[in-house]
């Protein structure tokens, strides 16, 4: 028996890799359903078509200080210094200087506005939020000075806020017409071939779950011949450590991957079947590709950190730390859910459809994904590294405190 | 009473002290990752229960964590002293640190002029550590492995971020916020029985030791 097919079986018959594939699939069931999002062609009229991103200077001025107001009103500002949300209360003298800059943006008592956004809100709260709050702005306000408000809000507020520049310019939005809305539906069904619209967002909820779960699988594994007390046996054999560590890495990705291809085929089935109902030519490689491309990175990485991390630390300090580590990144992309990928281990698309927002985010897309499987195949060297000084009995002198 | 605060002594020393330190090091971080300065009563419970909860699930961790060698855990069970007590005197130790870090994560609250009402924040608080400290300690108990203990909590939290309580009912965590007493009482009768199921399946003779 190979030394794969044996580190293969040893994960398949672990309680670990089993809890984990539960959990994968009651998260992704829970959050997609078994009957997805549905596309439909736009009607001519709708009352709404959803909405778009925008370059359009007044929009974006609206918008933002919209949300300046927002925040005002409830004395609350997010910001996202160190990756993690921090919501931020101002004091009194500097709520005053937000309220300035909103009085001079649309020449209205922060008092009027208020009740304005209130009395939307509570309007917006009985219909079910189906419209957005647009500030009630100043003819001919200047951009240049919109800059400088936002720029003073910054120093007020923090950094890490909406209010810095990349921040508005990425989340500015406004309302699609028919037409757009009409050249958005054709790019699904053919280019997205509707499977690739569903596909992204499947691989948005993947993309979460799998920043968190594989690093138990990679403890497990690291841990099992400590457990079963056959680390000295097995540093007495022939094996090389690189062969060991590399096959177990592999073997670990490979059985977790395949779990998670087969977890994806209930909705891959599921587009397939509203592709062929919109007479579109739906693709399960295409469904595929987005999982390997999107996920695959993300497995390939949680595994390498946490096989480093638990040779390193210990079990315990490892999942601590990756746990820190999904937490930070799933809190820094919670303030653009579409078409999010930066550095970010977990990249978000949570819709289905707007493939320009896609095209938009794909080249930094792809350079994310490379980034963090570099990362973990690195940490798998790193491992094999300190695998090695160990077996010629190099000792790691925290590791007896921390384990 | 030497004996027991011998085991007391040892426990602490060689077992629990790191956790203890870890637990403080968070507690006392948690401020510079997450904003706890003049926050309004619904804000505060919001902070308390999605980022001190994971504290929680540290501190309780280390109930069974010195028995998880089956080797150790037989020669344990062959002592005079029953494990039953082991395991009653390493509990009251765990529950001593946790009350002690939400009190000064309570503190940290108010020091920073959030509204809070103690009492109340830490009872429910409570709650919710008692239920995922009692799913760690059963998970524990059926797997004899550290990781399988961390995961179970840990996956419970996690869905708990992606769910409401239109799902979980009673179970939901994060429920204090919207004034959910019901489901405090029950997560924390919860995670009393689940205590109590862990220590009567640890102290059974044979534990069903599983491949993890």
């Amino acid at each position: 028996m190979t030394l794969l097919t044996k580190e293969l079986k040893l994960t398949i018959k672990s309680l670990t890799f089993w809890i984990v594939i539960a959990f994968i699939a009651i998260f992704l069931y829970s959050q997609i359903g078994m009957k997805m999002t549905p596309i439909k062609k736009p009607e001519p009229n709708q009352d709404s078509y959803g909405t778009i991103s925008t370059t359009n200077k007044t929009q974006i001025q609206k918008q933002t200080y919209a949300n300046l107001l927002q925040e005002y009103v409830e004395n609350t500002y997010s910001t996202y210094p160190f990756t993690f949300v921090k919501e931020i209360q101002l004091t009194d003298k500097q709520n005053k200087e937000i309220a300035i800059i909103l009085e001079k943006a649309t020449r209205l008592p922060i008092e009027k506005l208020q009740t304005s956004y209130t009395t939307f809100q509570k309007k917006e709260r009985q219909s079910g939020y189906s419209k957005e709050y647009l500030l009630p702005l100043t003819k001919n306000h200047s951009y240049v000075t919109f800059e400088k408000d936002m720029e003073t809000a910054v120093q007020l507020i923090g950094n890490g806020s909406y209010y810095e520049r990349n921040s508005y310019l990425k989340q500015s939005y406004e309302p699609m017409t028919y037409k757009q809305a009409v050249a958005q539906y054709n790019t699904i069904i053919h280019e997205d071939k509707v499977t690739g619209a569903y596909a992204r967002i499947v691989c948005d909820y993947m993309g979460i779950i799998l920043a968190l779960v594989p690093a138990f699988i990679g403890a497990t594994v690291i841990l099992r011949d400590r457990r079963s007390m056959g680390q000295d046996v097995i540093f007495t054999k022939v094996v090389a450590s690189g062969k060991l560590i590399t096959i177990r890495y592999f073997a670990t990705v490979l059985v977790l991957f395949a779990a998670v291809l087969l977890l994806c085929l209930n909705p891959a089935l599921q587009s397939m079947v509203t592709a062929n109902r919109l007479q579109a030519h739906g693709s399960l490689l295409l469904f595929y590709e987005y999982i390997i491309g999107w996920n695959l990175p993300t497995i390939l990485a949680v595994i390498g950190i946490s096989f480093l991390l638990t040779e390193c630390f210990g079990g315990i300090i490892s999942l601590l730390g990756q746990f820190i580590l999904f937490m930070s990144q799933l809190l820094a992309g919670s303030s653009d859910l579409i078409g999010n990928s930066g550095w970010n281990l977990i990249p978000r698309f949570n819709e289905v459809g707007s493939p320009k927002v896609f095209q938009s985010m794909l080249p930094q897309l792809v350079c994310n994904r490379i980034a963090w499987s570099t990362i973990g195949i690195l940490c798998v060297l790193g491992t094999v590294f300190l695998y090695d000084y160990q077996r010629k009995g190099g000792r790691l002198p925290w590791k007896k405190i921390l384990r | 009473m030497e004996k027991n605060l011998k085991i007391i002594g040892c426990y602490f020393r060689l077992h629990y002290l790191p956790f203890i330190i870890i637990g403080v090091l968070l507690t006392a971080g948690l401020p510079s990752l997450v904003n706890i300065k003049i926050l309004t009563l619904e804000q505060s419970a919001i902070v308390l229960e999605r980022f001190f909860t994971i504290i929680g699930i540290i501190m309780f961790l280390p109930l069974y964590l010195p028995d998880a060698d089956a080797n150790i855990l037989d020669i344990v069970r062959t002592k005079k002293t029953a494990y039953l007590q082991i395991i009653l005197l390493r509990l009251i130790q765990i529950l001593l640190a946790t009350f002690g870090l939400l009190i000064l994560f309570l503190l940290l609250l108010h020091l920073n002029h959030s509204i809070l009402n103690f009492g109340t924040f830490f009872a429910a608080e409570l709650a919710n550590i008692l239920f995922l400290g009692g799913l760690s300690s059963v998970a524990f108990v059926l797997s004899w492995h550290p990781v399988v203990s961390l995961m179970v909590p840990m996956l419970y939290y996690v869905f708990n971020f992606f769910t409401n309580e239109q799902k979980l009912k009673v179970f939901y965590l994060f429920g204090l916020a919207d004034k959910e007493w019901l489901s405090k009482i029950v997560l924390g009768s919860s995670g009393i029985i689940l205590l109590l199921i862990s220590m009567w399946i640890a102290t059974k003779k044979k534990s069903p030791f599983l491949s993890t």
